[in-house]
């Protein structure tokens, strides 16, 4: 009986080695059982992490405001001047995987004004872009989602691309010249009217010679961004210069 | 009734620690293998060959790059546990001890020939899986 079962096993792992349906396996599996894992793993890294993360920023913030002081410059010139802030709370993630969409509550008067802002974290990070809103809601399409595309940047070395959202977002248009390497981080570019600039978007995790457009590099980028670590995203309106 | 409660809550927690070995870091122990050790240990059904080899593909399910070798291993693995029980007096502790090491030992060579990875890159996951499961056999 145990012998017919072991060969009934080996058989069955045989059969979900093909290709195809491992493939097929894993993507259910991924939905089903590692993402919830990954998300609750990196819940507890963002809650070991926060109190030092923000005990730095404080820090970074405080030498930053010494700075503008010491050159004359005023807080007020640079927070809130051309555009405005809001926090939003995360009501929902759509789907609840990898989340192309979230929706979002605002409390806030200045609610129109938030229509094609850039959303961030809590760290900081690039979350995605405010695609509509209707009443105290408003939806935010994610880095995940395969239309979301905003102009990034590498500052040392320095190149450009477009990141092209997905479960694993791509960087396209990457000059082959340019000196790539597994490592960099992104920022949103300057030279987007897209988004606010220099956000932290992500990683290089691995480049290759883009084979429909041998002139560029197309890079693999793993978000800054984890979804489901916290309820409570930053919207920046979309600045007005 | 009790006795179905504990088993089903073993095989939740088997399934559970499957999954762990995808967001662990190379350091943390395999403890999937440790928990399939003590639930072989103290239960001898066939319905736990079904548990372990969905175990296995738990295990291995987020490689697609690699041979799937832990649908295989781990009813394997139950299998010859039952087979030395049946043979051997695992009560007496070094008999239980010699098996332990066995056990850890068998799937991490597989997978360092199958997978292409040094048995000293997972040194330290192998010597942490082998002392859990250890402790986790003489608890049986």
């Amino acid at each position: 009986m145990e012998k017919k079962l072991f060969v009934l096993f080996f058989l069955l792992t045989i059969f979900v080695n093909i290709r195809g349906v491992k493939e097929e396996v894993a993507f259910i599996l991924s939905k089903s059982f590692y993402f919830p894992f990954i998300y609750t793993r990196n819940l507890l890294l963002l809650l070991y992490n926060v109190e030092r993360n923000s005990i730095k920023l404080n820090i970074e913030n405080q030498k930053l405001r010494e700075q503008l002081n010491d050159r004359g410059f005023s807080e007020n010139n640079f927070i809130g001047s051309s555009s405005t802030a809001c926090v939003g709370e995360i009501l929902q993630y759509i789907p609840l995987g990898i989340p192309e969409e979230i929706v979002v509550k605002v409390k806030s008067e200045k609610i129109g004004s938030l229509i094609e802002g850039t959303v961030v974290d809590l760290n900081g990070y690039l979350v995605g872009k405010v695609e509509m809103e209707g009443g105290e809601l408003i939806r935010i399409k994610t880095i995940y989602d395969e239309s979301f595309k905003v102009g990034v940047e590498s500052i040392h070395p320095y190149y450009t691309g477009i990141l092209q959202g997905g479960e694993i977002p791509l960087v396209l248009y990457v000059p082959i010249d340019a000196e790539i390497h597994t490592g960099d981080t992104l920022y949103t570019s300057r030279l987007s009217s897209y988004a606010k600039p220099y956000i932290p978007v992500g990683t290089v995790k691995d480049y290759q010679k883009d084979i429909y457009n041998p002139i560029f590099y197309r890079a693999k980028i793993e978000p800054f961004f984890k979804p489901f670590t916290s309820r409570i995203v930053v919207i920046y309106g979309k600045s007005k210069n | 009734m009790e006795n179905q409660k504990i088993s089903i809550t073993g095989i939740i927690i088997l399934l559970l620690a499957s999954a762990t070995t995808v967001v662990h870091s190379k350091n943390f122990p395999d403890i999937s293998i440790i928990v399939l050790l003590f639930l072989s240990l103290k239960y001898d059904t066939p319905a736990l060959l079904f548990w372990a080899f969905l175990s296995g593909l738990v295990h291995d399910g987020f490689n697609v790059d690699k041979i799937w070798v832990s649908p295989i291993s781990f009813p394997l693995l139950t299998l010859s546990t039952s087979w030395a029980k049946s043979n051997f007096n695992l009560t007496f502790a070094p008999a239980k001890l010699i098996f332990a090491i066995g056990f850890v030992t068998l799937p991490f060579v597989i997978y360092s020939l199958l997978w292409n990875v040094s048995l000293m890159a997972i040194g330290s996951k192998f010597i942490l899986t082998l002392a859990l499961a250890i402790i986790a056999a003489f608890f049986v």
